[in-house]
């Protein structure tokens, strides 16, 4: 165990000692650390203005936040494979003369890291959470806490269910089955509320507020762990705690007991980790293969195009391999989403969907097409000018958010009875300000360069394109009540594409002085 | 013709390349070689124009990162990178539509045929071994036909027959008057066909000659490079 110790207390070290040879590093923990501890000290105001949180909602966000981080990892584990374990760690502790028992136990203490970080940011939502009278002071701990170990098992049964999986087809055909049963029955179940309650929401809650859940092992202890942030802490929370600690060990011993070979079973599952760690390095969307054969649409590359306008007849042609046009999975997603908040929503206002889609620009701005193409080299040595090459390489990230744009307020448009003008303008809007996001990131990257610190770099340009799209959000939401919904929108839109305009001319030599 | 004067390139304060000059003429194969970090990759990385430097380099004539330049010159990087979603013959087109070269079909079937990629023209990009994606890198690079190319560890990965391959376009390049810089720290690989040797350490060139003004010397390349690059020497 000793040489095992050596290399999380040597990384631990050296970590530290980079802050000290890197300060802009230290610079962005510090900022975390200083967001953070102002969001823990504004959230503990007593104000009497606090409102109470009603059990049953609070239960149902807890059940639906266990299942979002559960249900499709477990479920994914079985043909991908789960792993504690890094490139390095195959290949210089695997072959080592060290028991798997031991290597077992150092993932493990990795893992502990991963999903400490993993549950970190839930620290953020204090305020939300504390927003609430019948939040007890500690209640965001322990929620982190009852997620955090939920993580760690859920570690731990990822490796059990692939090894068990990857013994024999049978195996996987059995978990499956087990896996698509249980969903069969969450949806009946669903639809048996609905029937009862005649309410969408409400059928949710009642459905997560069933007592037969408290029972469920590790997860329905979780649950009741984490609902000790409204209830408080009593016998239970510690004897769950225990439960959840037996069950992991459980998973282990028979991880180790079956002879179940987890070498190999994480082999394939670690060597996916590093594409997408290394994918993520470089800046790129991250896509996770599972060893399959992907499956594209055959597709004529008739036209081709000419120089610069090549890398544009390019990206309709990968669009086309993976959906109809420009109509893809992402679209699809897109008119769920539409149709549920048309359906659904309190407000039946076009600004909230903007500003939902503005939101999720924000957060999928980093996945478009152009910043594929900016970690390849051929864009840099194709031979035209570099704002051309800006131009083409951006018209089908503008072209998507318009379909996407079209897509949406179309459909909450007509469910909301909105104007046929409203809707327009709604489009335009959505479209000006992608492309906003577009050349904004564009410029950034010309600004911060590409590199390894890529979660500092990210932090750094994200804060620079919501400063770059604050000022455009502010005038819609100040002149829509005092001049008007036209006017407010004219004035964002032309703001938007302004800016776009002059963030060409500053972000063109992107691929002129770029340090790939 | 490639001209580099007085390159020089640092990463955050430190000097990964130092001031360092060379020519590789038309018709020339120049091998740079040198230990790991010894900055030849970097070296290739900025004449490429792929990262910003303090010096001069001009790829017949033009400046390497003017558009005349990038039409004239090819590169095969040390990692190839693919499009997931481009065919390997889609690849060869992408490049041929790119660079404007409407006549490649020719040529496109004789790469293909040449680094044994026939049968694979319909597989992505996302299902290439890394040695394949070798051979797709290098069948880009070639059919712009350049008149400048620069290999960045050509053979890594490359099976013999690949290695064989190469090697024999190689020659057909210089014969056309193509100027050729191969990055490499595996000797053996181009001691039959350089031209003129460029040795590097620590950032600068330690050694630099043809074959004509080192073969005096009587001494093989790998004992120029040792010669040149080991301290106690």
């Amino acid at each position: 165990m000793k040489p095992l110790i050596y290399i999380i207390k040597k990384s631990v070290k050296n970590s530290l000692l980079e802050l000290k040879r890197k300060p802009a590093k230290l610079i962005g923990y510090i900022i975390v650390f200083i967001l953070l501890s102002l969001t823990l000290i504004f959230s503990g105001d007593k104000s009497s203005q606090r409102k109470t949180l009603d059990p049953a909602l609070y239960n149902t966000i807890v059940g639906i936040v266990i299942l979002i981080f559960t249900a499709p990892d477990l479920y994914s584990s079985i043909n991908n494979g789960a792993t504690f374990f890094r490139g390095a760690d195959i290949n210089l502790v695997f072959i080592s003369p060290t028991s798997p028992q031991k290597i077992l136990v150092y993932g493990f203490i990795k893992q502990i890291y991963t999903s400490f970080i993993a549950v970190f940011f839930i620290l953020f939502q204090a305020p939300t959470l504390y927003r609430f009278n019948n939040i007890k002071s500690y209640g965001v701990i322990v929620a982190v806490f009852g997620l955090f170990i939920m993580l760690i098992f859920n570690s731990i049964l990822k490796i059990l269910l692939y090894s068990i999986a990857s013994k024999n087809d049978k195996n996987k055909f059995f978990l499956k089955t087990t896996f698509n049963i249980l969903g069969t029955i969450i949806v009946i179940a669903y639809f048996i509320e609905l029937y009862i309650t005649k309410s969408p929401g409400t059928a949710i809650i009642s459905l997560l507020n069933s007592s037969a859940i408290s029972y469920i092992p590790v997860y329905g202890w979780v649950r009741s762990i984490i609902l000790s942030s409204m209830n408080g802490i009593g016998i239970t929370f510690f004897i769950y705690i225990t439960l959840i600690i037996a069950s992991g060990a459980l998973c282990s011993y028979i991880i180790q007991s079956f002879e179940l070979d987890y070498y190999e079973d994480v082999l394939a599952s670690t060597e996916l980790k590093e594409k997408a760690i290394s994918a993520t390095r470089r800046g790129e969307k991250v896509f996770i293969q599972t060893g399959k054969k992907p499956r594209v649409r055959k597709v004529q590359y008739t036209k081709k195009g000419k120089f610069a306008s090549a890398i544009f007849w390019r990206q309709i042609l990968e669009y086309k391999k993976t959906g109809f046009g420009f109509i893809n999975i992402g679209s699809v997603i897109y008119g769920v989403i539409a149709i549920t908040a048309g359906l659904y929503s309190p407000l039946k206002d076009l600004r909230m969907i903007l500003g939902g889609m503005i939101y999720l620009q924000l957060i999928f701005t980093f996945a478009s097409k152009w910043q594929k193409d900016l970690s390849n080299p051929y864009i840099y040595m194709l031979p035209d000018q570099a704002f051309k090459k800006v131009i083409y390489a951006t018209t089908v990230d503008n072209f998507k958010n318009l379909i996407d744009g079209t897509v949406v307020f179309v459909i909450t448009g007509i469910l909301f009875k909105s104007s046929i003008l409203l809707i327009l303008l709604n489009i335009i809007a959505f479209v000006s300000i992608g492309s906003l996001f577009i050349y904004g990131g564009i410029l950034t990257r010309r600004i911060l360069g590409s590199g390894n610190n890529i979660v500092f770099k990210s932090l750094i340009r994200m804060a620079i394109l919501v400063l770059i799209i604050a000022p455009g959000i502010v005038l819609l939401t100040v002149l829509y009540s005092f001049a008007g919904m036209f006017i407010a929108y004219m004035i964002f839109i032309a703001y938007n594409i302004l800016f776009s305009s002059l963030i060409i001319f500053l972000g063109k030599g992107v691929f002129e002085n770029i340090e790939l | 013709m490639l001209i580099v004067q007085n390159l020089s390139k640092k990463y955050s304060k430190e000097l990964v390349v130092n001031n360092i000059s060379f020519q590789v003429n038309e018709g020339e194969i120049a091998i740079l070689l040198g230990p790991n970090g010894a900055g030849k990759s970097t070296t290739i990385k900025c004449i490429t124009g792929l990262l910003k430097y303090a010096g001069y380099i001009s790829i017949c004539g033009h400046k390497n990162k003017s558009i005349e330049a990038k039409k004239l010159f090819s590169y095969v990087p040390e990692v190839p990178a693919m499009f997931d979603l481009l065919t390997v013959y889609e690849h060869i087109e992408y490049m041929a539509a790119a660079y404007g070269i409407t006549d490649y079909k020719q040529q496109a079937e004789d790469l293909l045929e040449r680094f044994d990629l026939s049968d694979k023209r319909a597989k992505l990009g996302k299902e290439l071994s890394k040695g394949m994606m070798q051979k797709v890198s290098i069948c880009c690079a070639l059919i712009t036909e350049p008149k400048v190319i620069l290999f960045d560890e050509p053979l890594m990965g490359l099976d013999p027959k690949a290695i064989k391959e190469l090697k024999k376009a190689l020659i057909e390049l210089k014969e056309k008057g193509c100027s050729i810089l191969i990055s490499t720290h595996i000797i053996d690989s181009v001691d039959e066909i350089w031209d003129k040797v460029l040795i590097m350490k620590n950032g600068n060139i330690v050694l630099s000659g043809t074959k004509q003004e080192l073969m005096s010397r009587n001494e093989s390349l790998e004992e120029l490079f040792f010669e040149a690059t080991e301290d106690n020497l």
